[in-house]
């Protein structure tokens, strides 16, 4: 059986498919910061559970 | 003629003068014709005078409408995670600014809301009408580009706010961009705006 998704397994998974993000920005890499993957994280999370609510629709 | 002369004060011989005295005069007179025009010097092809202050004779070289980068801020609605800004960038001329905008979402990326996009420097006033603006948003996996613009809101004059043009009825009419507006955003979808507002 599936397991169920959630805000915090999404979290999770990202974290764990990212250990670090690096953002590129006018062609320079920046690594973010604690904060800022902190945010990335939770954000990207909320992001898929809004889409899977919409595509469930 | 005054003499000294009346705007930069600089000090010429006199008639009754002695011709001895006169290269010692002249050099004075050159130094200070010099030392007035130093701020002239210097500067390159295309480039123009402007004001440092309000001081006489404090200018500086520039390029008119000089391009700069800049990492705008993710106000709301976006997070620019492991995303890519390129070609990000503004240029003000007097009291108008010019600014680019193009993102491209990495894994980590998202878009949960409005994006919203800070700017380089403080509109005039809170939902300042925006002088001209395009949007483009395209949908990598579907191939697909929408269309529309920015939008001052009216709450603060350090953003602006992404709207898209919805084909409805007999009318193009907008629409607010939003997490699935105009489409569901994912990796390697990306967003580009060019637009150009009133500063103070």
């Amino acid at each position: 059986m599936a397991e169920k998704i959630t805000l915090e397994s999404l979290i999770a998974q990202c974290k764990k498919e990212n250990p670090k993000m690096v953002a590129t920005i006018n062609g320079e890499e920046y690594e973010l910061t604690v904060e800022e993957y902190e945010e990335a994280a939770t954000n990207w999370a909320e992001m898929r559970i809004q889409q899977i609510e919409f595509e469930s629709k | 003629m005054a003499n000294p002369t009346t705007n930069f004060g600089w000090v010429m011989p006199v008639a009754a003068d002695l011709v001895t005295n006169l290269p010692a005069q002249f050099n004075t007179f050159g130094q200070g014709v010099d030392t007035s025009m130093a701020q002239l010097k210097g500067g390159s092809t295309a480039q123009y005078l402007a004001k440092t202050s309000a001081t006489d004779m404090a200018f500086t070289w520039t390029t008119l409408g000089a391009w700069t980068n800049y990492t705008p801020a993710a106000t709301s609605g976006w997070t620019i995670g492991n995303g890519t800004l390129s070609n990000t960038k503004y240029a003000q001329i007097g009291k108008i600014v010019f600014v680019v905008v193009d993102f491209t979402l990495g894994t980590t990326s998202s878009v949960t809301g409005n994006i919203r996009v800070g700017l380089p420097v403080n509109s005039v006033a809170s939902g300042t009408p925006i002088l001209s603006s395009f949007c483009k948003m395209a949908d990598a996996s579907a191939s697909q580009t929408f269309i529309g613009y920015v939008v001052q809101n009216a709450g603060n004059n350090t953003s602006v706010d992404l709207y898209v043009q919805r084909a409805s009825g007999t009318y193009v009419d907008q629409v607010a961009q939003s997490a699935a507006i105009p489409m569901t955003w994912t990796t390697s979808d990306s967003f580009t705006l060019a637009f150009c507002y009133q500063v103070a």
